[in-house]
């Protein structure tokens, strides 16, 4: 149960990081927000940074996560595993169904209003 | 460097799918075995108790195992439950394999089959050609295309960056075949760099026999080898007295002692070198459960007295060779990562898969029109090599449910039957593929799933252990394979009608090629 909860967080954190840093590439942005009304406003350049700033650092936490509940050697092979299984899955998701990513776009053009 | 991946693809593609479709399954090598040997699925209750060897256990394997020079036990685990015993017969040249129950010591009957741990997985790395090495270097050789194809595809890659997560299935074959195939190729790109690589390093006393010449100069290339083998990995040798054993190896207490000497791991090996003998001496190998390198720790205790001989470590330059080993071999008690392991090859084969595709697409109106050969074969090759070593594999399980238990025909006995199966049907995809071209990749397809629904379904008739049953046993293993196996089903079926879907939509051929100016560019260097 207790390896079910940390494997599972670190998979969500690495998806999500992942979810990121797609989203701040515009191809991704444009699939993700099509057919939405009132199109959204492009992000400025330093918004972008940020966005790609806060994937990375998921990514960064899943990794301490990975290592810290299964050491050096275990928790380094997890991570690079789960970073190559959740990017597929991130871009299985914008092929499939890249709505379901909108929400993300919604939390992140509140904080580049800010 | 298009050539060079092209080139490389092309030719050792079909190969590479064949070692990483059967690496992919070895993965849960053991999980095949219990599908495959029904009387090995004991309740994994069993192993809660501790393992008691002295007692019906050591009885039953001193009947089998008469006149012996020595004998070998692989010890029950989570994923074996099964005590798996090895000896070679006095004047024989093959060594004999029974399974035995784990606490009466009863001969279990595995209805003669290889398995998953004796068929695929020395499918994998041997190919099973054992003609000078001839597998081994062929499947090294798939290695190294693998590591020339990451490489070469990273560079001719135009923008990696910007094309990291993208893939559009609904657009033509050609551009959706080259998305995944781009796609798999660089989000898995630790995982194929590691395991290519990693795969010739475990092999490297066979790729790289020289190694140990130079280690040990002076010595003969034979000296060397042994010099090299004792010093590395751990050889402990005493000669045979001659005479008879008093008494039988306390083999128990020898499993506490490594218990002890190995804190929080255990002996997961046992080898009686000289039995009845009374120079007699056991040899212990630890277990590589809870650690990522695949150690080589070993105890040797006198059998007599049960004091410890000789206890071998690894020195650390040989440990790092075990960690990499132990990456490409995955025996650590891991599950996620096993699931990972299988996923991304799985991955693997999706990339292999779709580069083929892309290279017959794109070529295919422009080898019609300039009457080369190229597609036909190719297209019959990777047809064959891909769904058709799926079927194929699929024809060995079948056969292992449909085979009668006594089943013989003339020299071969019931596993080799079942390998017969296997050779049988991919030589009939390989003749299927090249009579009907473009059509057998749909046609193969549905074979795959045909065969694959069947297999479940014959687990269930003869076995009396469908899914819901093995779920509910917690017989995880057959209910993995099973589950793999529906799975499978669902998207051959799927790929098949989709490749149709395709070619209703486009119906012509050369729209493929002719509208996609980009394309042409990647594909038309060389032919």
């Amino acid at each position: 149960m207790h390896d079910a909860l940390w494997m599972g967080a670190a998979s969500l954190l690495n998806t999500l990081g992942m979810a990121w840093l797609a989203l701040s590439q515009e191809r991704h942005r444009d699939t993700v927000c099509a057919g939405q009304h009132p199109s959204p406003t492009t992000p400025s350049p330093p918004t972008l940074r940020r966005w790609r700033l806060r994937g990375a650092a998921l990514l960064a936490l899943a990794l301490g996560l990975c290592l810290w509940q299964d050491g050096a050697a275990f928790g380094s092979l997890l991570w690079l595993m789960l970073l190559s299984a959740s990017a597929l899955a991130v871009a299985l998701q914008l092929s499939f169904g890249p709505r379901a990513l909108r929400w993300l776009l919604g939390t992140s053009r509140m904080s580049a209003n800010r | 460097m298009a050539w060079l991946h092209s080139w490389a693809g092309v030719l050792i593609g079909s190969l590479l799918f064949v070692v990483f479709w059967m690496g992919t399954l070895s993965v849960f090598d053991r999980e095949i075995d219990r599908w495959m040997m029904p009387d090995t699925r004991l309740d994994t209750g069993l192993l809660q108790a501790p393992l008691v060897l002295e007692g019906p256990v050591s009885e039953q394997i001193e009947r089998l195992t008469q006149g012996a020079s020595q004998w070998s036990v692989v010890l029950p685990y989570e994923r074996a439950p099964v005590l798996r015993l090895s000896w070679r017969p006095p004047g024989s040249a093959r060594p004999e394999r029974r399974y035995l129950h784990p606490r009466t010591g009863a001969v279990l009957n595995e209805a003669e089959t290889l398995g998953g741990s004796g068929f695929i997985y020395p499918f994998h790395y041997s190919l099973h050609l054992k003609w000078k090495d001839l597998g081994y270097w062929l499947a090294g050789l798939a290695g190294l295309a693998m590591l020339v194809g990451v490489v070469s595809g990273v560079v001719i890659h135009r923008k990696l960056l910007a094309d990291f997560f993208l893939f559009r299935p609904r657009k033509q074959l050609p551009r959706a075949s080259l998305d995944l195939h781009n796609l798999t190729g660089v989000l898995l790109l630790p995982f194929h760099v590691a395991i290519a690589l990693s795969g010739l390093i475990v092999f490297m006393g066979i790729y790289w026999p020289a190694a140990p010449w130079a280690a040990y100069p002076g010595a003969g290339p034979v000296a060397a080898q042994q010099a090299f083998q004792a010093e590395g990995m751990g050889v402990y040798r005493r000669p045979k007295a001659g005479r008879p054993a008093e008494q039988a190896p306390a083999l128990d207490s020898m499993l506490a002692a490594a218990r002890q000497h190995w804190p929080g791991s255990e002996a997961y090996f046992v080898r009686v070198w000289h039995p009845g003998d009374a120079n007699s001496y056991v040899e212990l190998r630890r277990s590589p459960q809870d650690q990522v390198p695949l150690g080589l720790e070993q105890l040797y205790f006198d059998a007599a007295s049960g004091a410890l001989l000789h206890e071998f470590n690894e020195a650390p330059v040989m440990r790092v060779q075990r960690f990499v080993s132990g990456l490409h071999y995955v025996q650590f008690k891991h599950w996620m990562l096993r699931w990972l392991y299988f996923a991304a090859g799985l991955g693997g084969c999706v990339m292999i898969g779709t580069g083929f595709v892309f290279w017959l697409e794109s070529r295919r109106t422009r080898h019609a029109r300039q009457g080369l050969a190229g597609v036909r074969v190719v297209e019959a090759l990777s047809v064959a090599s891909m769904p058709g070593v799926i079927a194929a594999t699929l024809a060995f399980l079948l056969a292992n449910r449909l085979l009668p238990a006594q089943a013989q025909a003339g020299d071969l006995g019931r596993a080799e039957l079942e390998m017969a199966a296997f050779y049988l049907s991919w030589l009939l995809s390989l003749a299927h593929a090249a009579w009907q071209g473009r059509q057998a990749w749909a046609q193969q397809l549905w074979a795959v799933a045909g065969a694959a629904a069947a297999a479940v379904l014959l687990n269930a008739l003869t076995t009396g252990m469908p899914l819901w049953r093995s779920l509910q046993l917690g017989q995880w293993g057959v209910a993995g394979v099973d589950t793999a196996l529906l799975c499978l089903a669902t998207a051959s079926a799927w790929a098949a009608l989709r490749l149709r879907r395709h070619r209703t939509r486009h119906s012509t051929p050369s729209r493929h090629t002719d509208r996609s100016p980009a394309l042409q560019r990647t594909g038309e260097r060389h032919a």
